[in-house]
């Protein structure tokens, strides 16, 4: 279950036969060997967005959520009211947009109007939350450059 | 082969993982077959970019194995060298062997 979980973040788009062989040597080796040449599968299968969001939410986005919840229970409001970000809530905010656009670059078809979907999406976001443009910015240049990435090495 | 084609340091170990392994070549056979020999922690996902390329080449070729239950019920993907492939993978190592024939290695460093 956790493998198949692992695949369909990591590895969507990925081949039969590699997540086969995948499945096939995690039988004999560890958890973390599996999620290291997962991520690095991942990384050569060209879907670098896919894998940095991911990455963000398996590794970084449960501890910074539970961070950020036990700050909103004592600042009630603290998004609209404050222009002043910390850290990691300009963190918090970040992943939650980099999630959002792999997911709206894997659903949709053509992966350049998932980008504009994905920058309109993330500046709304941020003017909504009055948190600084430079989210919208990064999704911009980050989904541009993986979409180059991906096409340049796709055949 | 056309100049500027020539292989590269990993293309050579993937060409000569297949031509050890035969009709028994594909993903997981290959990754260890080189860790084995090398000692180095190859990743699956560069060997099947590099296979992809060595295919785009014409230096190799691949089929479709059946489905077995170890893997998910997920099929195998062979890979065989092709004669062009055997040819480039001679010419490679014969020019490394010419370069390295007369080398002292207590001598380097």
């Amino acid at each position: 279950m956790t493998m198949k979980i692992l695949f369909a973040l990591l590895l969507p788009n990925a081949p039969d036969h590699l997540l086969g062989d995948l499945e096939e040597e995690a039988a004999s080796n560890g958890p973390l060997w599996l999620l290291r040449h997962t991520l690095t599968a991942a990384y050569h299968q060209a879907q670098l967005l896919e894998t940095a969001a991911a990455t963000a939410f398996l590794l970084a986005l449960p501890l910074t959520l539970a961070l950020e919840l036990r700050r909103y229970t004592l600042t009630l409001i603290y998004f609209r009211e404050s222009a002043n970000f910390t850290p990691a809530s300009l963190t918090t905010l970040a992943l939650l947009t980099a999630i959002l656009a792999a997911l709206q670059i894997r659903a949709l078809p053509n992966p350049r109007l998932a980008l504009v979907t994905a920058t309109i999406s993330t500046a709304a976001i941020a003017h909504i939350t009055n948190a600084p443009h430079v989210l919208t910015a990064a999704t911009l240049l980050g989904g541009s450059i993986a979409i180059l990435q991906r096409e340049r090495k796709t055949p | 082969m056309p100049k500027g084609d020539a292989l590269g340091g990993f293309e050579q170990l993937v060409l000569l993982a297949l031509a050890h392994l035969g009709d028994n070549a594909y993903g997981v056979t290959i990754r260890q077959e080189i860790a084995a020999r090398t000692g180095r922690d190859v990743n699956i996902g560069a060997v099947y970019a590099t296979l992809d390329r060595l295919e785009a080449k014409s230096l190799t070729r691949s089929r479709t194995g059946e489905p077995t239950a170890l893997r998910g019920g997920r099929a195998k993907r062979y890979f065989e060298l092709t004669a062009e492939g055997a040819r480039a993978l001679e010419e490679s190592v014969r020019a490394i062997e010419s370069m390295i024939r007369g080398l002292n290695w207590g001598e380097l460093g």
